[in-house]
C-alpha cells in the first residue's frame, strides 16, 4: 500500500540530509512501530507518509512515495486526508476548535460528512474511549492528558485507512493508554497503523519494528530487535523491559524468561531485607497543606480537602489519572494559583501572606513557555539579575549552575537553537539559580529520548542528595520506579494515597485507583518469588548472576 | 484560566442560533451608531448590562471592566478638550473647553462602551464554531467566514500562549501583575521574546493541523442538522427588524 523507495530529505539545500535513502514497504492494515531517538528524522518521515510534506512544508525531496500504486502528488489533498490521518507529536497545536464536541466532528466534516452524522460517530467514539464527561467541555479547560485524547479520537472520528501517530501517549495516563491501545487492536479500527516513539515500551503491539537513526534505518524486522543492546545503544535507545537486567537474547513467553533467570541468576535475601527496611526519612516539614480545595471556575475542576505535608529533602513521584488535578495542586503549591479555600504554609509562612516566588521552583513541561534571553547565559542570569544581584557575583553562581548541568559549553548559544532534552535542561537551570529549596516539575521527560532523560534525571537526583526537595508529576512508570522515595497519588481531584512508593506498588487497589501499572521488571520479580522490586538497580542487586 | 470569553452556558441567549446572534451584534452596533441622545445610550447601557446578567457572563465583564472603563475614560476626556461649539466655556493657553462638551464627551464613551459591550456579550455566548457556522448558514461565503474564524483561532492561540509565559515568568519572580504602571511595562518586555516565538511557531503548526484535518477553504461544509430556526429565534429576529427600522425611521424623522 504505502511505497517509498530510496527517499532522501533535507529542509535546506546546503544543510544534512534528515532522511537518507529510506526504503520501505507497507502493506494494506500493516501495524508498525518506528523507533529512534530525538533528531533521528521520526517526525519529518511521518510528515512525509501524511504528505504534509511537501504538500505544507517545504524542502528538498528526492526518491519516490507511491499510495497504492499512485504517486502521493497525483492525489489531491481531500482525497489523501481520507485515506492517512496523522497524530502531531505536539498534539495541543493540532487541536483547531475550542470545543471537544466540535473538535470531534471538524475532521469527518471536511472529508465531506454531514454535521448530524459526524456528531453521531463523535458521540458512539467518545463513549467507547469513556470520554463522554469532557464531551460537551471547553478545550481550554482540559488537561494535557485529555487534550491528547481528543486530538487522538479527531483522527479516528474520520476513519482514516492508515493513523499515523507521533509519540501519542506523552501526556495520556497508563489506562487511558491501554483503552485506546485496546481499541485500536481489539475494537473498532481495521486499518494500518505506524506509531512513532522515542522508547520500545509499545512493542508488544507490533509483529514489525523499525529502528531508525541518524535519518537511516537501522533495523527493520521482528521483536528480537527490543533484546538487541548494542544496536539499540547505537540508536539511542533504551533496552526494553526485563532484558534491561538479562543477557539471554530475545525470550517471547514469559515463563522462559522467568526459568532463565532462576537457571542463571540467586537471589540475596539479605540485600533484599536491607532494601525494603530502608525508612523514609523523617525531616522538618517544608510545606504544609490544610484543607485545601480549589475550583476552576471555567470548566468545574476541583481538588478537594487535602492535608498533607512535605518534608525537607523528600523526592515525590505525583501520579495519577488525567484530570485529576496533579497540575493544579503543584500549581498552588508553587504560588501560580490563589488559594481559595483552606491554606498551604511554605517553611510555616502562608502563602496567602508571604508569597514563595524564588523560593519554590516550577519547571513546565514545554521549555519553549519558559525560556526568552538571547543566551543560555543570560537565561538562567535573569532570576539573580531579577533580584538585583552584582553582575560579578551572578557570573560564579551561574558559572556553577552552568557546570552541574552540563550546558557550560554552550552558555552563548541561543537557548532556541538547542536540542529539546538541553532546552529541559536550561530551564532546569533558570530555575536552579534562584536557589529554591523546592522544585517542581511537571513531566521533565515528557518528548526527551533515553540519553536526554537519563541525564536530566541524573542531575534532578544530584540535586536531591544535596539537600533540595523534589516533586516530580509524571505519567512514566518507569521514571516513578526509578527516582523518588514517596508517591503521591490523586484521583477526581483527591489525594488518596501519600507515603512509600514500594507500598504502593504492591497494592493492586491503590494501583487501580490511580490508573497505573507496574513496570516489566515488578511484575517478572513478582512472579519469581513474590517479593516486589521496583528497578533495574534493586533488580541486579538482589537477583545476583551465579 | 480560560484563555477565550466564550462562557459554556445553558442560557437563553445561549440558545439562541447563531444567526440571531450576529443579528443582534449588528443591531445593538447599529443602535450606538445611529442614536444621539445620551438617555438612548443610557438605555442601551442598561439592556445591555442586563443581558449580561441574564446570560450568566457578568465574569467577562469583571475581566474587562478595567479596560473599558479606561477607554471610556480615555474617550470622555479626548472629547472634551477636542468638541468644539461657538461658546467657549473656559480657555488655558490652547486649550479651550466649549459648551457642550461634558454632554458630547459623555455620548461618545457611553457610543464606544456600548460597542464594546455588544462585541463582549456576543463572544460571551457564543463560540467560535457557532460564529462560523452562523456566517455560514447565512450564506456569507465559505472562504470569508474561514478568514474570520482563522483569527479568532489565532487570538486564542496567542491568549492561551501570553497565560501560560505570564505563569512561567511569574514563578521567576518577574510578576507583571504588580507595581506601578513603569514596573508593569518593564516586566512585560521579556515575554514579547516567547510569546512571538511561540505564537510563531503554533500559527504554523495550527496552518499544518487544518491541513492535516482536510481543511481547505473551497471545502463545501454540510451544517444541516447543527441548527434549528425556534419560534423563539424568530421572535427575537422579528423584534430586532422591527425595532432597528424605527430606529433608522425615527432618526431621520428628526
Amino acid at each position: 500500500m504505502i511505497t517509498i523507495d530510496n527517499l532522501s530529505f533535507r529542509y535546506q539545500a546546503n544543510s544534512t540530509k534528515v532522511l537518507d535513502d529510506i526504503c520501505l514497504n507497507i502493506g494494506e492494515g500493516e501495524r508498525i512501530l518506528i523507533a529512534g531517538k530525538n533528531g533521528a528524522g521520526k517526525t519529518t518521515l511521518s510528515k512525509i507518509i501524511s504528505s504534509l510534506i511537501p504538500r505544507v512544508e517545504h524542502g528538498f525531496i528526492e526518491g519516490n512515495y507511491c499510495y497504492r500504486g499512485k504517486r502521493v502528488s497525483e492525489y489531491t489533498p481531500k482525497e489523501f486526508v481520507r485515506e492517512i490521518a496523522v497524530l502531531f507529536q505536539d498534539f495541543e497545536a493540532q487541536i483547531v476548535s475550542t470545543m471537544v464536541r466540535e473538535e470531534l466532528v471538524f475532521y469527518p466534516m471536511n472529508t465531506g460528512l454531514p454535521y448530524f452524522r459526524a456528531l453521531e460517530k463523535a458521540r458512539k467514539l467518545s463513549t467507547v474511549f469513556q470520554v463522554d464527561n469532557i464531551f460537551e467541555r471547553e478545550i481550554d479547560g482540559l488537561s494535557g492528558g485529555e487534550k491528547q485524547k481528543t486530538a487522538l479520537l479527531s483522527l479516528l472520528s474520520a476513519s482514516p485507512k492508515v493513523l499515523i501517530l507521533d509519540e501519542p501517549f506523552t501526556d495520556i495516563d497508563p489506562a487511558s493508554q491501554e483503552l485506546v491501545l485496546d481499541f485500536l487492536w481489539r475494537g473498532g479500527y481495521s486499518g494500518g497503523i505506524i506509531l512513532f516513539d522515542q522508547s520500545l515500551d509499545y512493542h508488544a503491539f507490533f509483529e514489525r519494528i523499525i529502528i531508525i537513526g541518524e535519518g537511516k534505518i537501522l533495523y527493520d524486522g521482528d521483536r528480537r530487535i527490543i533484546a538487541d543492546k548494542v544496536l539499540l545503544s547505537q540508536a539511542g535507545l533504551e533496552t526494553s523491559g526485563i532484558f534491561k537486567v538479562i543477557d539471554s537474547g530475545y525470550i517471547a513467553e514469559t515463563e522462559a524468561i522467568i526459568s532463565h533467570i532462576r537457571e542463571n541468576n540467586i537471589f540475596d535475601e539479605d540485600t533484599y531485607e536491607k532494601i525494603v527496611s530502608n525508612s523514609l526519612v523523617s525531616g522538618e516539614n517544608i510545606v504544609d497543606v490544610i484543607s485545601l480545595s480549589f475550583k476552576y471556575r471555567e470548566c468545574g475542576m476541583s481538588l478537594k480537602n487535602i492535608d498533607l505535608k512535605i518534608q525537607k529533602g523528600d523526592f515525590i513521584t505525583v501520579l495519577g489519572a488525567n484530570g485529576s488535578g496533579k497540575t493544579t495542586f503543584m500549581k498552588l503549591i508553587a504560588g501560580i494559583l490563589n488559594i481559595e479555600e483552606g491554606d498551604i504554609l511554605y517553611q510555616g509562612g502562608s502563602l496567602k501572606k508571604y508569597p514563595v516566588t524564588g523560593k519554590v521552583g516550577y519547571v513546565y513541561q514545554n521549555p519553549d513557555n519558559q525560556i526568552f534571553a538571547e543566551t543560555v547565559f543570560d537565561e538562567i542570569a535573569f532570576i539573580l539579575r531579577m533580584r538585583g544581584m552584582a553582575e560579578s557575583e551572578i557570573q560564579g553562581r551561574v558559572d556553577a549552575i552552568l557546570m552541574l548541568m552540563g550546558l557550560f559549553d554552550q552558555k552563548q548559544d541561543d537557548p532556541f537553537s538547542l536540542p529539546k532534552g538541553d532546552r529541559q535542561k536550561v530551564a532546569c537551570a533558570s530555575i536552579l539559580a534562584g536557589e529554591p529549596d523546592l522544585i517542581i516539575l511537571d513531566e521533565p521527560t515528557t518528548g526527551l529520548d533515553f540519553p536526554s532523560l537519563r541525564a536530566l534525571m541524573e542531575i534532578v537526583d544530584k540535586l536531591n542528595k544535596n539537600g533540595k526537595t523534589i516533586i516530580i508529576i509524571t505519567h512514566s512508570m518507569e521514571t516513578a520506579a526509578n527516582y523518588g522515595n514517596k508517591l503521591l497519588a490523586l484521583s477526581h481531584g483527591e489525594v488518596f494515597y501519600y507515603g512509600d512508593k514500594r507500598k504502593f506498588f504492591d497494592d493492586h487497589y491503590l494501583m487501580g485507583m490511580g490508573k497505573v501499572h507496574r513496570t516489566e521488571i515488578m511484575e517478572i520479580s513478582l512472579l519469581l518469588n513474590g517479593k516486589l522490586l521496583l528497578n533495574e538497580k534493586e533488580f541486579s542487586m538482589c537477583w545476583k548472576k551465579r | 484560566m480560560s484563555a477565550f470569553f466564550f462562557i459554556n452556558n445553558d442560557s437563553f441567549p445561549h440558545r439562541l442560533d447563531p444567526r440571531v446572534k450576529i443579528t443582534g451584534l449588528i443591531f445593538f452596533c447599529m443602535l450606538t451608531i445611529i442614536k444621539e441622545s445620551i438617555w438612548e445610550m443610557g438605555l442601551l447601557l442598561a439592556v445591555l448590562l442586563s443581558l449580561f446578567l441574564f446570560s450568566r457572563s457578568v465574569v467577562n465583564l469583571k475581566k474587562m471592566a478595567g479596560l473599558f472603563m479606561l477607554i471610556a475614560g480615555m474617550t470622555f476626556m479626548m472629547w472634551i478638550i477636542f468638541y468644539r461649539s461657538e461658546e467657549k466655556l473656559w480657555v488655558w493657553g490652547t486649550l479651550a473647553v466649549y459648551s457642550g462638551s461634558g454632554t458630547y464627551a459623555a455620548l461618545m464613551s457611553l457610543r464606544f462602551l456600548n460597542m464594546l459591550l455588544s462585541g463582549l456579550l456576543f463572544l460571551s455566548i457564543t463560540s467560535i464554531e457557532d460564529f462560523f457556522g452562523g456566517m455560514i448558514v447565512s450564506g456569507l461565503p465559505y472562504p470569508f467566514a474561514f478568514a474570520v474564524s482563522l483569527s479568532f483561532r489565532l487570538v486564542m492561540v496567542f491568549m492561551s500562549n501570553a497565560f501560560t509565559i505570564v505563569e512561567a515568568q511569574k514563578i521567576r519572580g518577574n510578576d507583571i501583575t504588580k507595581g506601578n504602571i513603569i514596573k508593569r511595562i518593564r516586566a512585560y518586555t521579556p515575554l514579547m521574546a516567547p510569546l512571538i516565538l511561540t505564537g510563531i511557531k503554533k500559527a504554523e503548526t495550527l496552518t499544518l493541523a487544518l491541513e492535516s484535518k482536510g481543511f481547505s477553504p473551497q471545502n463545501k461544509i454540510d451544517l444541516s442538522g447543527k441548527y434549528s430556526f425556534r419560534t423563539s429565534d424568530k421572535w427575537c429576529l422579528y423584534f430586532m427588524l422591527l425595532a432597528g427600522i424605527a430606529a433608522i425611521f425615527l432618526k431621520f424623522l428628526r
